[in-house]
């Protein structure tokens, strides 16, 4: 009911924006708001010291002899209040459950510090992915993203002679990865001896995700390697350096966007000629520059800032724009500058040169207003464009002095920085703005106004058209493949190593490629016709690379090398023994274990926070694994089931020990096995649903199907998926929203594709408001 | 504006700037720390060899005539230095323009490599670093030598490319230091954040009136806290910003360095590079520096000197062709021209502590990476002192024996307080400095 009540007065707020009646309805918002507030407080101290107080003290100090330290969590409200309901008082827990508990948490939270969870729409300003994603898309082609042609790899062209002496050339063919070693051979018959030759291989590839990329090349010949920028190379220069035979250089990419790739090498006469150029994603170890997409057709260079900027909060899970530093600020400026400046530097690409000067300088003050318009999402007043635009261009700075200072101030400005400003826009706009951010973490495209203007009464039906459409975009789907790798912790999969005594050949290149596995499956899923949530627990495929069968396989033990020169090395196999879908993923079950041992602990915890949606407390103490040392007549399980044993342990572990040892039939790399020190796994649990019911479950077929059929996993992923995208608690968008998109989730056979078209329709639906009235 | 008007300009602006820049504290502001003189050493490179016979001067010692090239140094006469048998001795990979270029200030062979000049075995970059870049390194060891940049790289039309024609200075092995053609880029790199202050300081001014102005927009607090959090943190760096202005004291000199950068646009390009030059050295940003005319095999058309052919294909005429000779005697005087124009620069630019001028503490060197050019000799290879001399008894010219170019460095080290057995390869540095040069 509280809820409702805000909502209202949300949308009123948005009703009457203009109208002197905001004063009065905020003020009347913020006091009911305090007085709830108080209320709650209240009672929630009541049942505390009725209830609480024995064991943890009346202030939350903690009792000798009972639990005795200090109340300090840092669960969310919602979390807190979850947990007080379900375990609270442990005796008894039905005692304090719903409003109750609700209190009790609202008064811990006060009195323990913990934190409050954002639960009300907040002023953000643009993350960094949000930044770097929209100064792309500005300085971009505008509204379509470019899809270079359908031939995939880089295209390889051999000249006789070297550059500017008139090459001849000799060859040209298509080539997947640059790793090569041609010795002193030829590489096409008819070169000559005469002289030496060049070589140049270019094409695109589309980076996934927004982040730094670094590149390798190892080559003792001179080379000059370019990554988006074809005028200044990422590495080398040209001229061979026999003392550095591997060189490095990195960049900063912004996901979903095509970026071009040339590398060239100039040889002279009978010079041993080979090459390897690398690569590196983020959260990825080095490997051979094997694109996931790739084109043999170059494309135009992105604007993308390079300029540092300090992490963004993730206190709640997700990144938001919600710190305001001295550092973010001057990293705004930084940025701004070295925009402006790249920009000014290639004006002839945004504003075709004129002999006649005035028209020229006419013409960069037009530029100078759309950027500006495009970035505040609005058009300017006349005031506005005077001192944003053509103030800078009335005094005798030169032209690209003057569109500098323009841009510097127009990327400076809080119109640019915060998504959710609303003043001086119609509803289109903000509608057009808030689906751009959420779904592309960048700026609306023009075409996306103009689409939503022409859905004159924003109906449902007339927006999801529109909807269909900004999520097919590729941006959304670089958003939804870092949703995944959020979700599943990938961010932390960069350095996975394992002991070579025990996992020979478990390697960079082994890492990356479960990793890449692990992406192409979820993401194959969710863009597959059905979209369907279930399958990413229940299917029995998985993406086999030439390598992860080469190590399962155990064969070449000495060394399992990186990828061969060829297109065919992924295969989507079916009926894997056992595998189900990502609990069974090699990359999820490698990253939680340990360096020789699996780590049924970290495996639970994922299974139950990440896929249950269970609110875990942290360990009451630091606790140091049981290692194999310990007995080494105990399998893995028996040493966790061993050093749990203890009752304040088992409050948690209870939930998480079962969830893990079913995955037990897997090792540390995720490989299937049938024993763990010598003895059969046992991979059979029973899971606690309720007091009085148990379910038991054999092994991780049994488990994913429980999973799948959890409402509150559901309930969890809906959740996960909204904020991620929104960057905004869900119940700041109503109460029941959450509920809602669940019934709707299940309802629609859990098209996960449907249901981030649901999300973008919640988002755009706060704006309705403001049409009905 | 005339080229003499402009001039006039630059020495104006050059004492308007020493003027307000007496008024405050500039680091290092005094020339003779510690009883020890501030010294400053400038290398100048042009291209393609000289003409011999209108380059050198026929006598030896203090009492000597200067060629036709060398003319325009003549009111400098006395503080003139001409070193005549200097020979770049490096040999190995590379053509005679590649090893005359990239071993002129390293003294060390190339590296062998995949480029190919003209001639001989492919090579790649220099072995060492350049000497420049020695002596940059020693200065900046010290609180008293310590410079902002220690040294500063400028181009003149070198092409922007890199390898061993158009690279000279190294900072080491293979690591060649890429020279600032752009006079917008050497601003930048000189005064860059300062002369952006006026776009950061509008763009600041500009977002806090309108996070001011949106303040009153709306009482949410999430909203309110933000762009509170946000003017505070703008005004915090406002302040810093002002604050790092009043301490670092070296300001933006008025010098238009909006050049195109264009063969017809070379003397105004020069100029200004020469300016910004001089004026990083008034503030003491750097005291050691490099101006690069063009490249090794450089075929840039100097209209500014009456020519229209290409200065590289005409320096492989034959020494009968007297037209030509005429026309690289033509080049050769206003590459002169231009050392004169920064000596002049030099000498009507007080030092800041208006304890006299920039060139009673400035040596300049003027060299060219072949002695002449249709025979691609490096011997002989031309070397100009002129200046204050580092020690160097001046107003002399000298003629050695197949000196290597070596030793030359090795003096000039000694003069700047870095002693050095050996630079560059050893084996040309037997006899150590040359002792000649302060007799």
């Amino acid at each position: 009911m509280a809820r409702f009540f805000l909502l209202i007065c949300w949308l009123l707020i948005w009703a009457q924006l203009s109208t002197l009646a905001v004063a009065t309805a905020q003020e009347h918002k913020l006091e009911s708001t305090v007085h709830e507030e108080q209320d709650q407080l209240n009672r929630g101290e009541e049942r505390y010291q009725e209830i609480c107080s024995r064991c943890h003290g009346d202030r939350g100090q903690g009792v000798e002899g009972e639990f005795e330290r200090a109340l300090d969590s840092d669960l969310e409200l919602r979390e807190l209040a979850d947990l007080i309901a379900d375990s609270m008082p442990p005796e008894s827990p039905e005692i304090c459950v719903g409003e109750d508990a609700e209190a009790v948490a609202a008064f811990v939270a006060k009195i323990s510090g913990a934190k409050k969870a954002a639960t009300t729409f907040e002023w953000m300003r643009l993350t960094n992915d949000q930044y770097r994603q929209s100064i792309v898309n500005l300085f971009g082609s505008g509204n379509s993203l470019e899809s270079p042609s359908s031939e995939t790899g880089l295209n390889t062209t051999i000249f006789q002679k070297r550059e500017g002496r008139g090459q001849v050339q000799l060859d040209r063919k298509r080539i997947v990865a640059i790793d090569f070693d041609w010795g002193a051979e030829k590489p096409v018959p008819d070169l000559s001896d005469e002289d030496g030759f060049h070589v140049v291989w270019e094409g695109s590839f589309l980076a996934p995700e927004t982040g730094t990329y670094g590149f390798q090349v190892e080559s003792k010949n001179g080379y000059r390697l370019f990554v988006n920028d074809l005028v200044e190379p990422v590495i080398g220069n040209g001229i061979s350096t026999v003392d550095e035979p591997v060189k490095a250089g990195e960049i900063v990419l912004a996901g979903g966007h095509w970026y071009s790739l040339r590398f060239e090498i100039q040889t002279v006469k009978k010079e041993q000629v080979a090459a390897r150029v690398s690569w590196k994603p983020p959260h990825h170890e080095f490997g051979l520059f094997l694109p996931e997409q790739s084109s043999t057709e170059l494309v135009k260079r992105k604007f993308v800032p390079q300029t540092y900027f300090p992490a963004d909060d993730r206190s709640v899970g997700f990144a938001r724009g919600c710190l305001i530093t001295p550092e973010w600020d001057a990293a705004t400026t930084d940025a701004a500058l070295e925009m402006s400046q790249a920009v000014a530097d290639s004006l002839n690409r945004f504003v075709k040169p004129n002999e006649d000067s005035s028209k020229h300088r006419s013409d960069c003050v037009a530029f100078c207003q759309s950027i500006a318009k495009r970035a505040f999402r609005r058009e300017l007043s006349p005031d506005e464009s005077q001192m944003y635009v053509e103030a800078f261009f009335e005094n005798d700075e030169s032209i690209q002095e003057s569109v500098k200072g323009s841009l510097t101030a127009v990327l400076k400005s809080p119109w640019f920085l915060y998504p959710g400003i609303e003043f001086q826009k119609d509803r289109f706009q903000c509608i057009s703005q808030d689906l751009a951010f959420a779904m592309w973490d960048s700026l609306p495209s023009e075409d996306l106004l103009d689409a939503v203007r022409k859905a004159q009464s924003l109906r449902d039906d007339e927006l999801l058209p529109i909807i269909k459409q900004v999520v097919e975009h590729p941006l959304t789907r670089a958003k939804v493949r870092a949703f995944f790798v959020y979700w599943l912790a990938l961010e932390d999969a960069q350095g996975l190593s394992k002991d070579p005594e025990v996992f020979q050949g478990f390697g960079p290149q082994i890492a990356n490629d479960y990793q890449d596995s692990l992406l192409k499956f979820v993401e194959d899923t969710f863009w597959s016709e059905a979209s369907d949530y279930r399958q990413l627990l229940l299917s029995d495929s998985l993406w086999v690379s030439n390598q992860m069968e080469q190590f399962w396989a155990e064969v070449d033990h000495e060394d399992v090398g990186e990828s061969s020169d060829t297109e065919s090395r992924w295969e989507l196999r079916t009926e894997q023994a056992g595998r189900v879908g990502i609990l069974t993923h090699p990359m999820l079950l490698a990253q939680r274990a340990y360096r020789r041992n699996t780590s049924p602990i970290h495996r639970g915890v994922f299974v139950s926070r990440s896929l249950l949606g269970v609110a875990l407390k942290p360990p009451p103490v630091a606790v140091e694994p049981l290692g194999e040392d310990f007995d080494r007549d105990m399998t893995t399980r028996q040493r966790v089931e061993f050093q749990t044993r203890p009752e304040n342990c088992m409050s948690c572990h209870q939930v998480i020990n079962p969830l893990g040892f079913a995955l037990e039939g897997f090792d540390a790399v995720g490989r299937s096995r049938e024993s763990d020190n010598g003895k059969p796994v046992d991979a059979s649990v029973s899971i606690d649903i309720s007091d009085e019911e148990r379910v038991s479950i054999n092994g991780p077929k049994e488990l994913a199907r429980y999973v799948v059929e959890s409402h509150d996993a559901h309930r969890h992923f809906v959740k996960s998926l909204f904020q991620y995208m929104v960057k905004q608690p869900i119940e700041g968008y109503g109460d029941n929203t959450l509920d809602r998109l669940t019934t709707r989730f299940q309802q629609s056979d859990f098209n996960m594709r449907q249901l981030v078209e649901e999300i973008a329709l919640v988002v755009a639906m706060r704006h309705l408001a403001n049409t009905q009235n | 504006m005339n080229r003499r008007e402009y001039l006039k300009f630059a020495i104006g602006a050059a004492v308007a700037c020493s003027i307000m820049g007496q008024s405050r504290l500039i680091a290092g502001e005094r020339p003779k720390e510690g009883g020890k003189q501030k010294k400053r050493f400038i290398i100048v490179f042009s291209p393609n060899g000289v003409v011999p016979e209108n380059f050198w001067p026929t006598e030896q010692g203090t009492e000597f005539s200067l060629p036709r090239i060398l003319e325009p140094l003549a009111p400098w006469k006395d503080q003139l230095l001409v070193l005549n048998g200097v020979d770049n001795k490096c040999r190995g990979d590379g053509d005679d323009h590649m090893r005359g270029m990239s071993c002129l200030l390293t003294g060390i062979e190339l590296y062998p490599g995949n480029i190919m000049g003209g001639g001989n075995t492919p090579a790649g970059w220099p072995r060492g670093p350049s000497i420049d870049q020695v002596i940059k390194e020693h200065l900046q060891q010290y609180e008293s030598t310590r410079t902002r940049f220690g040294s500063l790289e400028f181009g003149v039309l070198v092409p922007d490319r890199a390898d061993v024609w158009t690279r000279w200075v190294y900072s080491a092995a293979n690591r060649p230091v890429t020279p600032i053609s752009d006079p917008r880029r050497m601003f930048q790199k000189l005064y860059g954040n300062m002369a952006e202050q006026k776009h950061i300081s509008t763009a600041m001014d500009l977002a806090s009136s309108d996070l001011t102005k949106l303040l009153g927009q709306h009482a949410d607090p999430s909203f309110q806290k933000r762009l509170r959090d946000h003017l505070d943190c703008l005004q915090q760096n406002q302040k810093q910003i002002e604050h790092q202005k009043s301490e670092n004291l070296v300001v933006p000199p008025e010098i238009k360095v909006d050049v195109e950068l264009s063969a017809e646009n070379l003397p105004e390009i020069s100029l200004t590079q020469q300016r910004l030059l001089v004026e990083a050295l008034r503030t003491d940003q750097a005291r050691i520096a490099t101006l690069q005319y063009d490249r090794s095999v450089g075929n840039l058309t100097l209209k500014c000197a009456g020519v229209e052919e290409g200065h590289h294909t005409l320096s492989h005429d034959p020494d009968n062709k007297t037209e030509s000779v005429e026309k690289l005697t033509k080049i050769n005087t206003w590459y002169c021209q231009q050392i004169a124009d920064l000596v002049q620069l030099l000498a009507t630019t007080p030092e800041v502590d208006g304890s006299g001028v920039l060139l009673d503490n400035t040596t300049i060197l003027w060299t060219n990476e072949l002695g002449k050019g249709n025979s691609h000799s490096l011997q002989n290879i031309p070397m100009v002192f002129v200046g204050n001399g580092l020690g160097f008894k001046m107003g002399r010219s000298l003629k050695f024996d197949h000196l290597a170019h070596n030793r030359v460095w090795l003096s000039v080290a000694h003069s700047m307080g870095v002693e050095l057995e050996t630079f560059g390869n050893p084996k040309f540095c037997a006899g150590g400095i040359v002792p000649q040069l302060y007799e």
